[in-house]
């Protein structure tokens, strides 16, 4: 069981996420503030926080440096009662996976915590087994049960990585720019459907995954024999 | 500069100047004091002439002491005429002052004069309490629907705890009231969100934190963002956002009016074949987006209305909404300076098309 460490400073959002995640089958443990939450993560391992921003003593962004300073990188799920743009960029840049406005609905809370434990698993073992297939994320390889193996460019191997790791989940093509050639980088939005495509023709037969294009919005990779989103 | 142009300039100021307040009291003020001693050097000279009493010997002295009096006489029962008529639009806006002091915004002050400085001046008092009067009603109205917005799920949600509480309750019942309630919850969360949205663009002047970002690709993100609604409707999506639009504003406002514009487009699709169409192009001065969709659209009636606060065309739909996405959008669009056109067929589905001019400073609005 995973456990998942709640560090809110209002008692009864407290007791309620807690008995959310218990019901989601996870273990949480209850923290009141960030001193506590120091304090508790010697003695028991975390595998997730699930953190409010605005807390007495230490804020959620002070946590999250403290946290990351002190190199763990359990991931890091944060809420709060403000939506503005400008604090999801600076829960995103202290080091925060994911970022939720309150009131948090409890099942797309639940979804989120297990995206992002299922995330952590691939970003700790660096590989992704989809069905028959398993991506090697240190040697770019993809290899089937039963059938050969191969090595894939880094770009193409990057992005089915990424489309496979979210599966269901739309991403633009600027998106996916951004992740695999860089923020600043001048290459076409094209070069990812060129990529795409590639893809497809290494895996002409595919039953386990497919890419599909989303027309004027982008790729998702569809995991079959799973529900589709 | 012509000659022409000129005399042009010159009549401009003359007229200015024949218009101005100042110059209407000077003017007035000679015709008096011309007026009043023209007539008691009349006054004056008859009684010269006439002799009346026979004995009198008219000295210059005795003369300038009838003339001067008369003249004085005169010229300040002139004044008071005069003055009474010239000082009206001054007793005309002290009475208005107290008025809407009082909270009366009913009439508007007389322009008396012809373009003077004081028919300006009474101008823009009544633009200014034009103003007033409609923040006034907003405030009145606004308030009292947002409690009654507000108190419609409170009661519900009061209401359903209480039967909750009934042991005999069956589980469908159960679970039903547990849907009503969290329903309720929703829409008071949305419309606090919404409201302090409201509030806070309604106390802004000018769009800060501006930066410059792809149009196209805030739309794209603003669509996946609704995922979940569209693919649940099974409603088409038409998208034209292929050539990259650029744009300087603040994103994350700007990401509303399109959120609000595309979830009404899911909300009226019809449940099957709906199709929403979005585009976005750069038009001149600016860049123009579309969002249409084919569901029941509107009419001329509930046109002119769906930009107002709390107000909610088609009743059938009113559980999800809130009646604010619009006035947002709005508010948003205005203080871009841009422009929202509806164009709407009863049955056939309804377009938003939003102008956004490319520079936009403060003067200018």
């Amino acid at each position: 069981m995973f456990a998942v460490m709640v560090v809110e400073d209002d008692a009864v959002t407290r007791r309620l996420t807690c008995q959310v995640l218990r019901r989601g089958g996870y273990d949480p443990i209850p923290a009141s503030d960030a001193a506590e939450a120091l304090e508790l993560m010697d003695r028991y391992h975390v595998d997730l926080f699930l953190l409010d921003v605005m807390m007495p003593g230490m804020d959620g962004f002070e946590f999250i440096r403290t946290v990351r300073g002190s190199r763990y990188e359990t991931p890091i799920l944060m809420t709060t009662a403000k939506g503005s743009l400008s604090d999801k960029r600076q829960a995103f840049s202290a080091g925060a996976d994911d970022y939720m406005v309150k009131p948090i609905d409890e099942e797309e809370l639940l979804l989120r915590v297990s995206a992002l434990l299922r995330r952590a698993k691939i970003a700790t073992e660096r590989r992704l087994t989809v069905g028959r297939y398993a991506l090697n994320y240190d040697a770019l390889s993809v290899s089937e049960s039963g059938g050969g193996e191969q090595i894939l460019p880094q770009k193409e191997f990057l992005l089915l990585f990424k489309l496979l790791s979210y599966p269901g989940k739309i991403f633009t093509r600027r998106q996916l720019m951004d992740e695999l050639w860089g923020m600043e980088s001048d290459t076409d939005e094209r070069t990812v459907d060129v990529h795409i495509k590639r893809l497809r023709d290494r895996f002409p037969d595919c039953r386990d995954f497919e890419i599909v294009t989303i027309r004027g919005l982008g790729y998702r990779a569809n995991l079959n024999g799973e529900d589709k989103k | 500069m012509t000659v022409g142009g000129f005399f042009r300039g010159l009549k401009r100021r003359i007229g200015a100047i024949l218009h101005s307040f100042r110059f209407t009291m000077i003017g007035s003020v000679f015709l008096i004091m011309l007026a009043s001693a023209v007539i008691a050097g009349g006054i004056t000279s008859a009684v010269y002439h006439a002799n009346p009493d026979g004995f009198t010997r008219y000295t210059p002295i005795v003369l300038v002491l009838i003339a001067l009096p008369a003249s004085i006489l005169l010229g300040t029962f002139f004044s008071i005429i005069v003055s009474k008529q010239i000082l009206r639009p001054v007793d005309d806006l002290i009475r208005a002052t107290e008025r809407i002091a009082r909270g009366d915004f009913s009439t508007p002050v007389p322009v008396r004069f012809r373009k003077n400085q004081f028919s300006r001046l009474i101008e823009s008092f009544n633009d200014m309490e034009r103003e007033l009067s409609g923040i006034e009603i907003f405030r009145k109205d606004f308030i009292g629907n947002v409690s009654h917005e507000f108190k419609t799920p409170l009661n519900a949600i009061r209401g359903y705890v209480r039967e909750l509480a009934d042991p005999a309750l069956s589980n469908e019942e159960r679970e039903e009231y547990i849907r009503i309630i969290t329903e309720a919850c929703d829409r008071l969360t949305g419309m606090t969100t919404a409201i302090l949205l409201l509030s806070k663009l309604e106390n802004q002047r000018i769009i800060s934190e501006r930066e410059s970002f792809d149009l196209t690709e805030q739309l794209r993100d603003a669509i996946l963002m609704l995922e979940r609604d569209w693919s649940k409707k099974k409603v088409e999506l038409s998208l034209d956002l292929d050539e990259t639009v650029t744009y300087s504003s603040n994103a994350e406002m700007l990401f509303h009016v399109w959120e609000n514009l595309l979830s009404n487009a899911i909300k009226f699709c019809p449940d099957e074949g709906g199709v929403i169409r979005v585009s976005c192009r750069r038009t001149e001065g600016g860049v123009t987006v579309t969002v249409s969709d084919n569901g029941a659209g509107m009419d001329e009636e509930t046109k002119k209305h769906i930009f107002e606060a709390f107000f909610q065309g088609d009743t059938s739909h009113k559980a999800e909404g809130n009646g604010l996405g619009l006035p947002l959008v709005r508010r948003i669009v205005d203080l871009h300076g841009g422009r929202i056109d509806v164009g709407s067929t009863p049955g056939e589905g309804a377009a938003f098309t939003v102008f956004l001019p490319d520079e936009v400073t403060p003067a200018d609005r």
